[in-house]
């Protein structure tokens, strides 16, 4: 340590006090709250779920840590997982099938297939950051594409299109949408065009009538679409290619996974 | 020159362009001349110093950094990346990493206190509630009520990370 004021002529440390060995007796808990605050606001996802047990303080403090609004919406969305009735029956049904992956390639290879944009942040955070033991239904790209099998309640017939799979093969479940000038509505275009003006990046992500029995009615994810004159950018949206429910399209992904949670919990119920 | 003296005694002369980087330095100095009197910094020792003093002639010629780090968590996480050097230099004990923790903060050296803290993270990163408390010697204040509830948590936890 000393030898550095020989390399580098510009300082130069002078010893008013022979200086001995200094006594350490600094705890994490030493720490004032604003620092942990600064430590809690780096966390991902996990170690927050993890840091709020360690002690009352630290639960208190990761409440207030500035996490941002992405984070904080998957943290309360964990907590209502984790408490949910459904959880424990849906995961008996899961955790048979689930695999672990690579979320960092997942997500790039995901990424590149629509092109420039960007994948929306709620979107992205969650297939990074939310721990697979709270995964509740047939859709993470840990489970395979196609269950089946006869489940109960993590929604049986879901074809689950965040399968992962080869990352090469991104494409397949990207789909292609194309806005009809006159009418507005929504039509896919395939094979997969790379995304231009007029395109509109979609994923679908299940067909509504496949778990509430009725008629016939497809969802989808929409990532940075572009409409004539409306741009979606960075939004989530799920929309149906059925007008009546187009109402009730959720503009994020966080806010789609709750009603998606609410539609298992009346399954369990 | 900028001349301190830190709480064991300890005197420390340095370039103004590596004390200025210590927010605190900058502003005691205020910007003038050389400095008659050594700057008292009592609430860091010199082995702490010497490690401040360490960072501070490394980063002495980069562009300063933004005030608030704008941009999403992953845009933010990316930001405060850090380099094979700093990766290195925070390679420390336990103690003496929460005693540049605190001397970044006192001192007023941002990149310090975010290489600091996004180290804490990092060591935290993967462990469940009871690996964590065991790592900092956390006695934790839950009553056994709680505990139970926790307890339930932490066997999840085990899955994170797939």
């Amino acid at each position: 340590m000393d030898s550095h004021s020989e390399t580098n002529p510009e300082c130069i440390l002078q010893y008013a006090i022979p200086g001995g060995a200094v006594e350490f007796n600094v705890t994490i808990s030493d720490l004032p709250n604003e620092l942990f605050l600064v430590i809690f606001s780096g966390l991902p996802l996990p170690s927050l779920i993890s840091a709020r047990d360690v002690s009352q303080r630290w639960r208190d403090l990761v409440a207030a840590a500035d996490i941002g609004p992405t984070r904080k919406k998957l943290l309360q969305l964990y907590f209502q997982v984790i408490t949910s009735p459904a959880l424990e029956p849906c995961r008996r049904e899961l955790t048979p099938y689930l695999q672990s992956f690579n979320r960092q390639q997942f997500l790039h290879s995901r990424q590149s297939s629509i092109g420039a944009t960007s994948l929306p942040e709620e979107f992205a955070l969650w297939i990074l950051e939310w721990p697979s033991h709270a995964v509740f239904s047939w859709l993470w790209p840990g489970l395979p594409p196609d269950p089946n099998t006869s489940l109960k309640y993590s929604l049986k017939t879901r074809m689950n299109h965040l399968a992962y799979q080869n990352c090469s093969s991104s494409e397949s479940w990207l789909i292609q949408f194309k806005e009809n000038p006159g009418d507005g509505q929504w039509t896919a275009s395939e094979p997969v065009p790379p995304p231009t003006t007029n395109y509109c990046s979609l994923l679908r992500i299940r067909t509504q009538s496949e778990y509430l029995g009725t008629g016939y009615s497809t969802d989808y994810l929409m990532c940075d679409g572009w409409g004539k004159g409306t741009q979606y950018e960075g939004r989530v949206i799920t929309a149906s290619s059925d007008s009546e429910t187009n109402k009730n399209a959720q503009f994020s992904w966080v806010d789609y996974l709750k009603a998606e949670l609410e539609a298992v919990e009346r399954l369990v119920g | 020159m900028v001349t301190v003296v830190v709480s064991d005694g300890v005197t420390f002369t340095m370039e103004q362009d590596v004390a200025f980087q210590c927010g605190l330095i900058a502003d005691f100095a205020g910007g003038g001349g050389d400095q008659e009197e050594p700057i008292p910094i009592q609430a860091v020792n010199s082995t702490v110093m010497r490690k401040v003093i360490e960072y501070c002639e490394h980063h002495r010629n980069d562009p300063p950094q933004p005030e608030v780090p704008e941009g999403t968590p992953l845009e933010r996480k990316d930001r405060r990346g850090r380099d094979a050097w700093d990766k290195q230099f925070i390679q420390v004990e336990q103690e003496l990493l929460f005693e540049i923790i605190l001397a970044a903060n006192y001192l007023n050296i941002k990149p310090l206190l975010d290489l600091g803290c996004s180290q804490v993270a990092e060591m935290m990163k993967g462990k469940t509630p009871a690996e964590i408390q065991q790592m900092f010697n956390i006695v934790n204040g839950f009553t056994a009520d709680e505990e139970a509830q926790n307890g339930e948590g932490e066997e999840k936890a085990r899955n994170l990370n797939s």
